[in-house]
C-alpha cells in the first residue's frame, strides 16, 4: 500500500465507522490534534536531515514551526480545560501509518526522498483537513475547542497549497 | 529670502502631512486582509500578524524578505513609493498587492 492510498484508507475507515464518529469525545479530539501535529513535526525533522533541496528544507522548517505553534496552543487549551487526551482507533491508525512512512523516508535520499516526502505531505494535509472538517469540528463539545479547530484549519489549507506548489515544480 | 524659504518649507511639510495616510493590513487566518490595498504614494502601510504562526512580507518566494518573520502581535511598516505584489515567504499561497491610486499619481506627477 502506498503512502497516499494508506492515508485515504485511514480517512475511509474513520468515516465509515459510525461508532468511532459517534463516540468521539473532546479527549479523543485532543489526542488526534496532538498526534497529527507530532506526526508532521517528526516528518519535517527527517526532511531537514535528509534533503538538500532548499524548497523542501524551507517547507520542512515551516511545518516544524507551524505545527509546533498549533501543538502548543492545543496543549495549553486542553490543559486549561482539564481535558486529558485519550487515544482512539483513528490516532492508532495515523500513528501506525506514520511509522511505516518514516521507515520509507529514512531509506531514501536525493530526489527520491524529496518526492516521497512532498507526495506524502500533500496526502497527509488532505487527510487532516478532511478529518478536521468532517469529524473534529462537528464532534467537539467544548466551544473553545471547536473554535480552536476552526482557527487552525487555514494553516493546514495553506500548508496543502504550499506542498502542492512544490509537488508541481517536481514533476 | 531665508524667511521665504522657511515658509515654503513649512508649507511643503504641511502638504505632505495632510496627504499621508496610514493603512493597515491584517494577517489573519493565513490571509492578507485586504488582499488588494489602494494607497497614495507616500502613504504608510503596516502589516499586523494576528496568527499563531509566523509570517513575513516578501517580494517573491526566493528573495530575502522585506520584513523579519513576524510572530503573533508583531507588525511591519513601510512607506509606499510604488505599487508591488507580495507574498508570505513562509506560506507562498498567501499573496497580496499594494496598488497606487491612479488619480493621485497623476496629480502628484503634474506638480
Amino acid at each position: 500500500m502506498t503512502a497516499c492510498t494508506s492515508l485515504a484508507f485511514v480517512v475511509a475507515c474513520s468515516n465509515t465507522d459510525q461508532n468511532t464518529q459517534a463516540e468521539l469525545s473532546d479527549a479523543n479530539i485532543a489526542a488526534i490534534v496532538v498526534g497529527a501535529n507530532n506526526i508532521d513535526i517528526s516528518a519535517g525533522r527527517i526532511a531537514l536531515k535528509r534533503s538538500q533541496n532548499p524548497k523542501v528544507r524551507k517547507f520542512a522548517q515551516t511545518m516544524i514551526d507551524d505545527h509546533t505553534s498549533v501543538l502548543n496552543a492545543a496543549v495549553a487549551l486542553v490543559t486549561r480545560l482539564g481535558v486529558t487526551p485519550v487515544n482512539n482507533d483513528l490516532v492508532t491508525m495515523l500513528d501506525e501509518q506514520s511509522k511505516r512512512h518514516e521507515a520509507v523516508l529514512n531509506s531514501l535520499t536525493g530526489t527520491e526522498f524529496d518526492k516521497a516526502y512532498i507526495d506524502h505531505e500533500v496526502a497527509y494535509h488532505e487527510t487532516v483537513i478532511t478529518v478536521i472538517e468532517s469529524q473534529l469540528i462537528p464532534g467537539a463539545n467544548n466551544q473553545e475547542l471547536k473554535d480552536t479547530l476552526v482557527s487552525v484549519l487555514p494553516a493546514f489549507k495553506a500548508h496543502l497549497k504550499h506542498c502542492q506548489m512544490i509537488q508541481a515544480s517536481q514533476s | 529670502m531665508r524667511r521665504i524659504s522657511l515658509i515654503l518649507l513649512c508649507l511643503v511639510n504641511v502638504d505632505i502631512l495632510a496627504e499621508t495616510k496610514h493603512h493597515q493590513v491584517a494577517i489573519t487566518g493565513f490571509e492578507f486582509i485586504p488582499k488588494v490595498l489602494m494607497v497614495n504614494k507616500g502613504d504608510r502601510v503596516t502589516w499586523v500578524n494576528n496568527d499563531i504562526a509566523k509570517h513575513n512580507i516578501s517580494l517573491n518566494a526566493n528573495a530575502h524578505p522585506l520584513s523579519e518573520d513576524l510572530a503573533k502581535g508583531e507588525q511591519f511598516s513601510v512607506l509606499i513609493t510604488n505599487r508591488f505584489a507580495y507574498l508570505c515567504g513562509l506560506h507562498p499561497s498567501m499573496t497580496g498587492k499594494i496598488m497606487i491610486e491612479s488619480k493621485n499619481e497623476q496629480s502628484k506627477s503634474s506638480r
